[in-house]
């Protein structure tokens, strides 16, 4: 394994109930390096994303994302995830807390306190965060997954259509947050439909197509 | 992981889940008034036997919590959303600690369920007895707890599961007869000054033997189900 490299999969693929998600995926990352994952629906995009993640254990191949591997030990998991983010299709929000609940939450499970700079005033919400997230929109929704993840910057960044719901004003935030990552020498995957969108700050390009990664020259 | 961060997480999901029941009320608004009323109704079903609803008063108690707790245990908002498990694993949250934190949540509410109840149940069925209150206070609280552990734990197995409303009970009601029986017989003895050792033993089991159950199946059932 290359000490440099935050992610390589080599031969991974991925099954369940007897389907083959994905196969024989061969993949490095390396800090700086911002993905762009296109594919047609259901060929294994959010699949990738989720065992990038390490919330899918692969059932072939070998993996190194972040330090954990096929063996690692259950504080060596934990280490990694504690450095990964993810944003996926749906939020991952309590419904029933107000945004700034849904931020200072998470900021208490890990034990921080809490940020010099308000994260929610950065994403455009400070003015509504006393509001219900069940009262709020996608795109809301969506800058409080923006906020959460400006105060703990992650290493490893997954985003999976991270402009859906997203208004006009909205969308340079997530250019914001990769910009965060990159700069702290992490690296960003994303998956997008927004192929307009997404194509200005990507390294590198790649698609899945019926569970197989093919990496498309910038 | 130290003790303590371990136990501040237990306390975090306490605070968590105890903050969203807070907010949506579906314990406190659904399931209360119901319970109340099936208490209410079981009497009118008797006829006037009043030595019989004098009986069967503090089984009827525990019959409805057991049951009503089971719907609080396996209602949708009891669980978190796969987008919110996956966040909560990605920031280090213990699953064993999240099960721990999950079924202390809920005996607070079945608690509370209980100490709701239990006027009601005095004044509809009249027991009679001079009660050893305190052995009545320990029958409650371990009983509940019995009752959240069972509760999170069958959620935790039935989780996202189209099944799981069914399924759910199905599950818990063999390890609930016992819970049952000992808070049902524990309190006919505290209600006539008798011994409740033998059930508040059997209690003590119970929970002993589901918090070691679900504190070892919570890893590998979060990561299955992940």
């Amino acid at each position: 394994m290359e000490n440099t490299a935050l992610v390589r999969l080599t031969n991974v693929g991925y099954a369940t109930s007897g389907s083959v998600i994905l196969d024989d995926i061969d993949l490095t990352i390396s800090g700086g390096d911002v993905l762009g994952i296109s594919g047609p629906n259901g060929s294994g995009k959010t699949t990738l994303l989720r065992l990038l993640a390490t919330l899918h254990k692969p059932t072939r191949g070998d993996y190194f994302i972040l330090g954990a591997t096929p063996s690692s030990s259950p504080e060596a998991l934990l280490e990694a995830r504690l450095r990964i983010a993810l944003i996926g299709h749906y939020p991952s929000l309590w419904p029933e807390m107000t945004l700034l609940e849904n931020v200072e939450m998470i900021d208490r499970l890990r034990g921080t306190g809490p940020s010099s700079v308000d994260p929610l005033e950065t994403v455009g919400l400070k003015d509504l965060a006393g509001w219900k997230a069940s009262r709020t929109s996608l795109g809301m929704q969506r800058r409080v997954e923006f906020a959460r993840i400006l105060n703990h910057i992650p290493r490893l960044l997954l985003l999976d259509e991270p402009h859906a719901g997203l208004d006009e004003a909205g969308r340079p935030l997530v250019d914001h947050l990769i910009n965060k990552v990159i700069d702290q020498n992490g690296a960003v995957i994303m998956v997008s439909h927004h192929q307009y969108l997404v194509n200005p700050v990507l390294t590198r390009r790649g698609e899945v197509t019926s569970g197989t990664l093919q990496e498309i020259s910038t | 992981m130290t003790a303590t961060t371990f136990w501040k997480q237990v306390t975090w999901v306490v605070h968590k889940d105890l903050r969203v029941e807070w907010r949506g009320g579906e314990t406190l608004w659904m399931a209360t008034p119901f319970a109340a009323l099936a208490l209410l109704l079981a009497p009118l079903a008797t006829g006037t036997d009043t030595a019989l609803i004098r009986r069967i008063g503090p089984g009827m108690l525990w019959l409805v919590v057991i049951l009503f707790g089971m719907t609080i245990s396996l209602r949708p908002g009891s669980y978190d959303s796969r987008p919110v498990r996956d966040l909560l694993t990605l920031n280090g949250l213990d699953p064993a600690a999240d099960y721990l934190g999950k079924s202390l949540a809920g005996t607070l509410m079945l608690f509370g369920v209980t100490v709701a109840l239990t006027p009601i149940m005095i004044v509809l069925y009249a027991p009679q007895g001079n009660p050893h209150w305190v052995g009545l206070a320990v029958l409650a609280i371990t009983g509940t707890l019995g009752m959240g552990l069972l509760g999170t734990l069958v959620g935790t197995l039935v989780r996202g599961l189209r099944v799981r409303t069914a399924l759910g009970p199905l599950l818990a009601v063999p390890p609930a007869v016992p819970v049952l029986l000992a808070t049902s017989r524990g309190t006919d003895s505290a209600l006539s000054q008798g011994s409740i050792l033998t059930w508040l033993l059997l209690l003590i089991g119970m929970d002993l033997a589901l918090i070691i159950l679900g504190v070892l199946l919570a890893g590998p059932l979060n990561e299955t189900t992940a």
